[in-house]
């Protein structure tokens, strides 16, 4: 025999090397794959517990003395208006254009805009007061962007003897301002004839906001916040509720929505109030909803246009909250002093400041996702036009000015709702019937059981859930009463069975073949379910007046949801049951032979065998395969989406429907635009499912290893 | 009572009891198969067409689909007609109570035609309108022209398919032109180069479409000319355009042989038809394809890795925390619901790898998403990622069945490891590799959570598989039998008329996942038996 060529060896040995380095790799990518879903997966929600943060631009300049301002939406052009009736629109590269206002008279004594930047209300030299439209909008010329001003007036007043402007609102066609009075204010209106509308407060207004609808008016008095809406046949306001104020109010402000009316102070506080349905119907009161402590008086409160975010402007700094998460995001940072106007960039992605000298100062904002914080995520809320804090999962609304509701709770609650009832049903089920087939049955009976449950856990889980939905939902809806008697007849006519067939003579039984004890088992579950549906629809008929749903709506004030937990518990059944059977016939199995026999020997019964013996020594294995049970059913999606209803109720009854947070993923996760809040938070339930489900596994492989390391010395 | 206290720890009850739970256990399976086998095959054997007589003088015709307790009347019962008609009437179905029905007739005359629009129709056919002439019902050879103007008109529809094909092709460099033309002004680029390439396209496309739109127009008119006069249940005659018949079914004068012939046929056209009237009728065809595609996909990628964990954790490893810990890893990622991994496929595979992609390879279509969208590569990748654990578990099994001896045998020829581990022990293990693919894919077939979120769609306008370069389209979007499902019996508007083809559907994917399920478990069996032969 010839040596083998030294070439040939030396490849085999470097092939060798590679294929070892490869496998090492293959197995380590398995551990690295798991480890980068968990980490990419918090990645991806790590940004949700950011408040966001404003970076200061800078500062330009033009020497005048402003009043007012506004920014276009692309954030390249401050609209300032000065004393000197001039609007001088200045650059971010610091160049600037003035524009007079026609038939104003130098000096303005006073101006304020309305809450879209767009409306400025004025009142010039001679005392008349004014509202101008001022539009930047954005225009392409050819490669660039530039902006088009629109600049027109929309209301002149005459002059009039009355305090000082309180708010502007409305749009170009139908413009309001409200201006104080000694009585409480005044609404002047465009096109609604001479007659200006006089809201009576019986002392004079410190501060006041209008809706855009120019429908109600909130106005605040030394100490009291009164509401009034402005309509009716006769157009007049009238008080539709107050409430008195701790402090003297300095500012108000509606949030987006215009539902919630904030309230800064003299005392540097903001709280947040909305008028809800009083005690008495039809009689609406002013409530508090939230509070924001702060120090130093608001000077101004400017609510964004495109959240429930607002700035409030203090003497020398300026702050970001959020109404549905009542946090305080974070303050402007460089902030000048001696500012005259501040606000928020209409697309919230900026804010500007201009100073008593003419100074713009600008900042960027990132704020991603305000309205998410632990609380909203976890703890009850207390949202617009909700009375009490509750626990809502509502992503989506039919307004732009819709406050999100993320609460995972119902999902949470629904996720295990639903394994909850799956598990009553499948784990008796799977645990006994592995008992059975490990303890009791004739060792060919295996055989045939162990391929039709693996079978079972193949069913995909959409065929399941598309059944449960469309086939069994309506069959248990029409035989509720007779699906849950069963629950009790037929075990109780198992037992029976069992006792009459105790009280056969021992030689009958004895000639019973091992399977023939199944098929008189099956005979007695079989009859149960005949005679309880037989019976169904007198057994109605006397206890629940012939309509159970009827009477469970009437006597007990459920409701009953065609596609419920019942219906999930059941169809999750089906998922759940070969997991936790064949998990639990491994445990029954593994329990040592020796150790049955020398019970059996010992005159124990083959029950009393499994009792004392299997069941205890296989217990550990039995509660991971309930355990995984579990894990299968908290992530089941297809099944709870096609078979709950899908409505995140949060109610424990099991004939409500819910919707769990696999199901919500599932629907909602598609459709949310990507680096959204929705998407975030979509993406930490999954990361909370993932976390679940891993929980559970691990514990359970640690219970079944120790499990294994038991036995294996025993056996040995 | 010491009687039965005894009895009770004897155990006999808690025996039959346990019984009781399995027979449960197994009478799910059996019955949730035997339902679905029962309930779906039914919808497609030919029922009789109906003629009820009301009491009112008004007919209704149809086919009788299911029967219920009257709500509104106790002691009766109303029958769901599928009065067909879709056209006629707004609506497929209609309740007619019990006690509405004067008389009840199978009229032989009474004619089921299926169309490419509107659904069924029901009525009696009067005459056949063709270029030659008209032909009463009344004639002998109504039957012979009948049957020629189908062909005719089939073969019509198919020329025009085609034409329109050729049609569509040549559009294709004009809509691309349009999209880097829209995403270079959005992008402020200059657009004036483009501009006028688009024009050119465009002007190329008319040129080379309008013969084809002139022979469209013409083989259209043809096909115009063969029309079916019908009279409907309530006496009103209309007349049916030839090519927008698919079949036309004598239904109440069928012998059981054209039964059985229409049942399969109706089979065929639904395993191999493309979907119609918003996947309420016709075939699942591109759901079929898109399954075995998005499943061969997953398979290329999943079979090796999962291999080589395998192969890794049984002959290259030892028992250390670090196998320990990829153990743990491998149970988790069984464990972890299916929708965590549609999340991260989304989120990691779509938008962090599919919009790197498109930023680096697609740029100028942006900001139209060409990879980062869902597409049936992400979905094979994701759930490739869901079934490795299955592959390695079977594999696992295959390489323990693989006696030590051999291994030893080899190792003392001198091959090296990689050696005894390729001629050897890999061919042993094949068995147990084969399981694993099979079980993977059986479960890739059934899942459809997390493809939801990473690429399936309701109706895939085009295969990712065309004629067209590079012919294997791996950003498309695709079709699903398990989304198909969900979507037509959760999602459609007209899910009572939509029910046969739900069923059907739901009968082939679980036919499909059991007979894979079968051939997996029956191979396993043989390792199994080995396993038990080589310890010995």
């Amino acid at each position: 025999m010839s040596p083998l060529p030294t070439r040939r060896l030396a490849r085999a040995r470097r092939l060798d090397r590679l294929a070892a380095l490869c496998i090492t790799g293959g197995g380590a990518l398995i551990l690295l794959s798991v480890g980068f879903l968990l980490v990419f997966l918090l990645v991806e929600c790590l940004p949700l517990l950011s408040t966001g943060k404003g970076t200061p631009e800078g500062s330009v300049g033009v020497a005048f003395v402003p009043l007012v301002a506004s920014e276009d939406e692309y954030r390249e052009t401050v609209a300032v208006l000065g004393r000197d009736g001039i609007l001088h629109l200045v650059r971010r590269d610091g160049s600037s254009e003035a524009r007079t206002l026609e038939g104003v008279a130098p000096p303005l004594e006073e101006a304020t805009v309305d809450s879209s930047g767009r409306l400025v209300a004025l009142r010039d030299g001679r005392g008349s007061v004014q509202v101008w439209s001022v539009r930047l909008r954005p225009s392409w010329k050819g490669q660039g962007r530039g902006l088009e001003l629109s600049l027109k007036p929309v209301l002149v007043a005459p002059p009039l003897k009355a305090g000082p402007i309180l708010a502007v609102a409305g749009s170009d066609g139908s413009a309001g301002v409200l201006v104080a009075t000694p009585t409480g204010a005044l609404l002047l209106r465009t096109g609604s004839g001479p007659s200006p509308v006089a809201l009576d407060a019986l002392s004079p207004a410190v501060a006041g906001t209008l809706t855009s609808s120019l429908a109600e008016a909130w106005l605040a008095s030394e100490g009291e916040l009164l509401l009034f809406e402005v309509g009716g046949e006769a157009e007049v306001a009238s008080l539709v509720a107050r409430a008195p104020l701790a402090h003297r109010p300095t500012a108000l402000g509606l949030v987006l929505g215009e539902v919630t009316c904030l309230v800064g102070d003299g005392a540097g506080v903001v709280t947040a109030w909305q008028a809800v349905e009083g005690p008495m119907a039809g009689l609406r009161i002013l409530d508090r909803s939230a509070t924001f402590p702060g120090q130093g008086a608001i000077r101004r409160l400017l609510p964004s246009q495109r959240d429930k975010t607002f700035l409030a402007l203090r003497a020398d700094r300026a702050e970001l909250f959020h109404l549905t998460t009542r946090r305080r995001l974070f303050e402007l940072p460089a902030f000048p002093s001696r500012v005259v106007w501040a606000s928020l960039s209409p697309r919230r992605d900026g804010a500007f400041a201009v100073t008593a000298t003419g100074q713009v100062h600008r900042w960027s904002l990132a704020i991603a996702h305000p309205e998410v914080s632990f609380s909203t995520l976890f703890l009850p809320v207390r949202y617009e036009g909700f009375t009490t804090p509750e626990l809502v999962w509502q992503s989506t609304g039919g307004s732009s000015s819709f406050e999100t509701k993320l609460s995972l709770v119902p999902l949470i609650v629904g996720t295990f709702k639903g394994a909850l009832y799956a598990l009553l049903f499948s784990a008796p089920i799977a645990l006994a019937a592995a008992l059975y087939v490990s303890q009791f049955a004739p060792r060919r009976l295996r055989l045939v059981t162990k391929p039709m449950v693996e079978l079972m856990a193949a069913l995909p889980s959409v065929v399941v859930g598309f059944l449960a939905a469309l086939l069994f939902a309506p069959l248990i809806q029409r035989h509720i009463v007779a699906v849950l008697a069963s629950l009790v007849t037929v075990p109780v006519a198992v037992v029976a069975g069992a006792a009459l067939f105790s009280a056969l003579p021992r030689t009958l039984r004895r000639r019973l073949p091992p399977a023939g004890e199944l098929l008189l088992v099956g005979a007695a579950v079989a009859a149960a379910v005949t005679l309880t549906f037989a019976l169904e629809r007198a057994v109605t008929r006397l206890c629940f007046s012939g309509d159970f749903q009827a009477w469970l709506a009437n006597s007990v004030g459920v409701t009953y949801d065609q596609r419920n937990a019942v219906v999930v518990g059941f169809a999750l059944g089906v998922a759940v049951i070969p997991v936790i059977f064949t998990l639990a016939e491994d445990a029954f199995s593994n329990v040592p032979a020796s150790l049955i026999s020398a019970s059996l020997a010992l005159g124990a019964t083959r029950w009393q065998a499994a009792r004392t013996v299997a069941i205890p020594a296989a217990s550990p294995g039995l509660f991971a395969a309930v355990m995984i049970g579990l894990g299968r059913a908290v992530g089941e999606t297809m099944i709870v989406l096609m078979a709950t209803g899908n409505t995140p109720l949060l109610s424990l009854s099991p004939f409500n429907g819910m919707r769990t947070m696999s199901a919500c993923i599932a629907v909602e996760l598609p459709e949310a635009p990507y680096g959204g809040t929705l998407y975030r938070v979509l993406i930490l339930t999954a990361l909370l499912l993932f976390a679940v489900t891993f929980a559970i596994n691990t514990v359970a492989v640690m219970v079944s290893n120790r499990l294994r390391r038991r036995f294996g010395r025993l056996a040995a | 009572m010491t009687g039965l206290r005894h009895w009770l720890k004897e155990g006999a009850a808690q025996r039959w009891l346990a019984g009781a739970a399995l027979l449960a256990a197994l009478a799910l399976v059996v019955g949730l198969v035997v339902v679905v086998v029962t309930v779906s095959a039914g919808f497609f054997w030919p029922r009789p067409v109906l003629e009820l007589q009301l009491r009112d003088g008004s007919v209704v015709l149809g086919e009788e689909w299911g029967r219920e307790d009257d709500p509104t009347e106790a002691g009766s019962q109303r029958v769901r007609m599928k009065v067909g008609n879709r056209d006629v009437f707004g609506l497929d179905f209609r309740w007619v109570r019990g006690a509405e029905v004067a008389a009840r007739r199978t009229p032989a005359a009474a004619w089921l035609l299926e169309r490419r629009e509107y659904g069924n129709f029901y009525g009696f056919p009067q005459a056949l309108r063709s270029p030659t002439g008209s032909v009463a019902v009344t004639d002998p050879s109504f039957q012979v022209h009948l049957d020629h103007a189908l062909a005719e008109t089939r073969r019509l529809v198919q020329e025009e398919e085609a034409l329109l094909r050729r049609a569509s092709r040549l559009h294709e460099p004009v809509a691309r032109l349009r999209l880097r033309v829209a995403a270079a002004e959005r992008a402020g680029r200059d657009a004036a180069a483009l501009q006028a390439e688009l024009e050119a396209a465009t002007r190329r496309e008319q040129t080379a479409a309008a013969p084809l739109l002139a022979e469209l127009a013409e083989l259209r008119g043809r096909a115009a000319a063969f029309s079916l006069l019908m009279r409907t249940a309530d006496g009103s005659e209309r007349e049916l355009a030839v090519s927008s018949l698919l079949r036309v079914v004598p239904a109440n004068r069928m012998t059981t042989g054209a039964k059985l012939a229409l049942y399969l046929s109706r089979w065929v056209e639904f395993v191999s038809g493309e979907p119609r009237e918003s996947n309420t009728e016709g075939g699942i065809f591109p759901a079929i394809f898109g399954t075995a595609l998005m499943v061969l996909l997953m398979t290329l990628v999943v079979v090796p890795f999962g291999v080589v964990t395998a192969l890794y954790l049984n002959e290259y490893a030892g028992e250390n925390a670090f196998t320990n810990a990829v153990r743990l890893a491998l149970a988790n990622l069984a464990g972890v619901p299916s929708i965590v991994f549609g999340a991260f496929g989304l989120a990691f595979f779509v938008y962090t790898v599919g919009g790197g992609v498109d930023r680096l390879f697609f740029s100028d279509t942006l900001p139209t998403p060409t990879f980062g969208t869902g597409g049936i590569l992400w979905a094979a990748l994701t759930l490739a990622l869901l079934t490795v654990p299955v592959v390695v578990v079977a594999t696992e099994e295959g390489l323990q069945s693989v006696p030590q001896a051999v291994r030893d045998g080899a190792r003392a020829l001198g091959a090296t490891r990689w050696q005894t581990v390729r001629r050897v022990v890999l061919p042993y293990a094949t068995p147990g590799i084969l399981t694993g693919t099979i079980l993977a894919v059986a479960r890739a077939a059934g899942e459809v959570a997390p493809l939801m979120l990473t690429g399936v769609v309701k109706l895939a306008p085009a295969l990712a598989v065309d004629t067209t370069p590079p012919f294997l389209h791996l950003e498309r979007k695709f079709m699903h039998l398990g989304f198909h499902i969900y979507d037509v019996g959760f999602q459609s508007p007209n899910i009572e008329a939509a029910k046969p083809s739900v069923y059907a559907t739901v009968l082939v994917l679980l036919g499909l996942v059991v007979v894979l399920n079968l051939a997996a478990i029956t191979l396993r069996n043989r390792l199994r038996r080995r396993l038990r032969s080589s310890a010995v």
